[in-house]
């Protein structure tokens, strides 16, 4: 998950297209441990895609998944944006196969849906409401 | 919706909470640093207090749609 948060944050400092050098600095600034296979797949499967329609897409997508599901596919999501892709996910945990199988849209898509989902969950995490309650 | 500043945040709580690194004002902002996204100061010290007041992964793992309930401003998803 802190990979995908970190390749967001660099796309907020100006980078267009965050590398994995830029991604390891922003993880590295507060010691968090990065693993390389991880960032070179987010890496993969975001080229050539603008991150922009992916949350879009993301956002049609989760519309319609129940809200009950929604919330353990943004969390299997963040593990299986990592695992989908590579499809023997065997460092995962099994929460998430379970929810992979559960998951209608077929493999091809699924990385893409699960990052979108992902991105989703970020962008509408709802701290700005819980700031309100400060 | 949400600013700069309160998204890099968000990003920088976010990787805190995972790797189980205390999220204080002043990882938040060094975070932010590294990523070179200029925010107003006082974000970090906002989503640090947060925190502690809330359970971040109770936030992230409930989006549920709003209920008419008149509670504490709910968590919602959707408006």
């Amino acid at each position: 998950m802190k990979v995908v948060a970190a390749y967001l944050l660099a796309v907020l400092g100006g980078k267009a297209s965050p590398s994995a050098d830029d991604i390891k600095g922003i993880l590295g600034s507060v010691g968090a441990e990065c693993e390389n296979d991880r960032i070179d797949l987010l890496l993969s499967e975001i080229s050539g895609k603008d991150i922009t329609e992916l949350i879009a897409s993301g956002r049609e997508k989760l519309a319609s998944v129940p809200s009950g599901g929604g919330g353990a596919v943004a969390m299997a999501a963040s593990a299986g944006a990592g695992g989908a892709a590579a499809a023997p996910a065997a460092a995962e945990s099994k929460k998430e196969e379970k929810v992979e199988e559960k998951e209608e849209s077929d493999d091809v898509s699924f990385a893409d849906t699960s990052f979108s989902f992902y991105v989703i969950t970020l962008h509408d995490c709802p701290f700005g409401y819980g700031l309100q309650s400060l | 919706m949400s600013s700069i500043g309160e998204l890099a945040c968000t990003y920088a709580a976010l990787i805190l909470f995972d790797d189980g690194i205390a999220i204080t004002a002043e990882k938040i902002a060094q975070l932010v640093k590294a990523a070179n996204v200029p925010i107003e100061s006082y974000w970090p010290g906002l989503f640090a207090k947060l925190a502690e007041k809330r359970n971040l992964e109770e936030l992230i793992m409930n989006e549920e749609p709003k209920e008419e309930s008149d509670d504490d401003m709910g968590f919602s998803l959707f408006d």
